[in-house]
């Protein structure tokens, strides 16, 4: 199940308030889904196995205090070298390079000594370190500016090389890489296809991701 | 975590003369009352040796009524203006504390933005509670109870010296140890009480850090993470809540024992002196 999948939804923020609304995160939104993990409905299943396999990566997912270090490693076995990919992929190793005392610097509770842009590196980071085999991240780049931004959507495929993506965006530069983007206008897909058929056949979509236009523009240059 | 600086001796002295400075009133009657209410209470154990002085004499039941009546008036008296004394002194304690808490506000929201957050929930939380808490029962119930016991001493001092130099001295053999017991924990006190805020403040932070986070533990599934990070802070508090109780358990025992040491060289020397009396007669 390799694949990577772009979600994108019109309205600034509402791709932020729609995984909220219909999320996985809470049972009671399981009850009325008809989700089915390898036919099985995902309500049927033991609550810890889904959060081994799905993970939800939010914008607003909490960092806690401790040395970077530490935040990153969610599991046990996890190793240096595995922590400098996942940096590597979430375009982060900077932040690290720029830390005092690099990995080991302490970070107080949600990383405010941050800024934004590398608070939502570092969460990436943390994500793809959790390994689930369905990673679902709700605009994991729009805190970043647009060079960063087509790097991480370059090196998210090969980080998640052999396992399912899902990212929630309407970033033309994360959005190309997907192999399907689904349209969704109130909460239904509305039309489906690679970023670029899309872009040729739909006006709608076509105008979501304009705003950005710009941006890829820059980077192009 | 970087937490918010710890005032030094002197600054401390300043705050607490500040705070008693802004409410005089309050803080006179609170002292004036308790120090009637501790007068009252001197004068029933005096009024009890008349009673065995007229006993000895062989004087009569109607003059020991009315000396009993007295001890009860007194210690009536005596209730009615601790119970006054308290109600001052804990509307003077409530004032400060309120005080304390919208100046800590006021202080906090006039520090750069980046300074507050580097201090962290813990120590923030910790500080406006716990710790304004501990101050607000020490001008409350400490700070009268010192003084009052100030004078008390200084009173019955003056009284046993008044009585016989003999049993002054007799009475003063309490003193080395409390001093040096005293000295023993001062020195140590301050650096073990600020172990333990600091540690509170950490276990503060834990838990509400971990809170905030509940949703982003499940996903991650962090849970034992968190729970070792929690057992450690724990672990922490103990060691230094030990630590604090350690003090203690040497200050208190000693202090209390050393109570006894008058009473018995009072009547050694009691003893003593009538033996010596007694034999001077016989010759």
């Amino acid at each position: 199940m390799d694949s990577l999948t772009g979600i994108a939804a019109p309205g600034a923020g509402s791709q932020r308030a729609h995984p909220r609304r219909r999320s996985p995160f809470r049972r009671d939104a399981f009850v009325a889904s008809e989700v089915t993990w390898g036919g099985i409905a995902l309500t049927g299943m033991v609550l810890s196995e889904v959060r081994t396999r799905i993970l939800v990566a939010d914008p607003d997912s909490y960092l806690f205090a401790g040395t970077l270090r530490e935040i990153l490693r969610v599991r046990k076995d996890i190793d240096h070298r595995q922590i400098g990919a996942a940096l590597h992929a979430a375009s982060a190793g900077d932040i690290v390079d720029a830390l005092p005392e690099g990995l080991d610097t302490p970070v107080g509770a949600r990383a405010r000594t941050l800024s934004g842009g590398q608070r939502q590196r570092v969460r990436l980071a943390r994500a793809l370190l959790a390994e689930p085999e369905v990673l679902i991240l709700i605009d994991p780049t729009s805190a970043v500016d647009a060079h960063t931004e087509s790097r991480i959507a370059q090196r998210l495929r090969a980080a998640r090389a052999g396992r399912t993506t899902v990212v929630l965006a309407t970033s033309p530069l994360l959005l190309g890489y997907a192999d399907t983007v689904a349209y969704l206008r109130d909460g239904r897909v509305v039309a489906t296809g690679s970023h670029t058929e899309l872009l040729a056949r739909d006006p709608g979509y076509r105008a979501l991701v304009a705003r950005d236009a710009a941006d890829t523009e820059e980077v192009r240059r | 975590m970087t937490g918010l600086p710890v005032a030094d001796r002197a600054a401390v002295g300043q705050a607490t003369l500040d705070l008693i400075g802004r409410d005089r009133r309050a803080v006179a009657i609170t002292l004036l009352l308790h120090g009637a209410a501790a007068t009252a209470g001197l004068a029933a154990p005096w009024l009890l040796g008349r009673i065995v002085d007229l006993v000895t004499a062989g004087a009569g039941v109607a003059a020991m009524d009315r000396l009993a009546l007295a001890i009860a008036g007194c210690v009536l008296v005596q209730g009615i203006l601790t119970r006054y004394a308290r109600l001052v002194g804990h509307r003077f304690g409530e004032r400060a504390v309120a005080r304390l808490r919208e100046e800590f506000v006021r202080r906090t929201l006039a520090l750069p933005v980046s300074a507050v957050e580097r201090a962290g929930i813990g120590d923030l939380t910790t500080r406006s509670s716990i710790d304004v808490a501990t101050v607000g029962s020490t001008v409350r119930e400490v700070l009268p109870t010192v003084l009052i016991a100030g004078t008390q001493l200084f009173l019955l001092f003056a009284a046993v010296f008044l009585l016989h130099p003999m049993l002054g001295l007799a009475a003063l053999v309490g003193l080395p140890s409390i001093y040096a017991v005293t000295r023993w924990y001062l020195r140590r006190a301050s650096t073990a009480y600020l172990a333990e805020g600091a540690a509170t403040a950490e276990l503060t932070e834990t838990l509400t850090t971990t809170a905030e986070g509940a949703r982003t533990v499940e996903a991650l599934r962090l849970t034992g993470h968190r729970v070792r990070h929690g057992t450690d802070r724990i672990g922490q508090q103990w060691a230094t809540r030990r630590a604090t109780l350690a003090l203690r358990s040497v200050f208190f025992p000693v202090v209390e024992a050393s109570y006894a040491l008058p009473i018995a060289a009072v009547l050694l020397a009691g003893g003593s002196h009538d033996r010596t009396t007694m034999r001077r007669r016989r010759i």
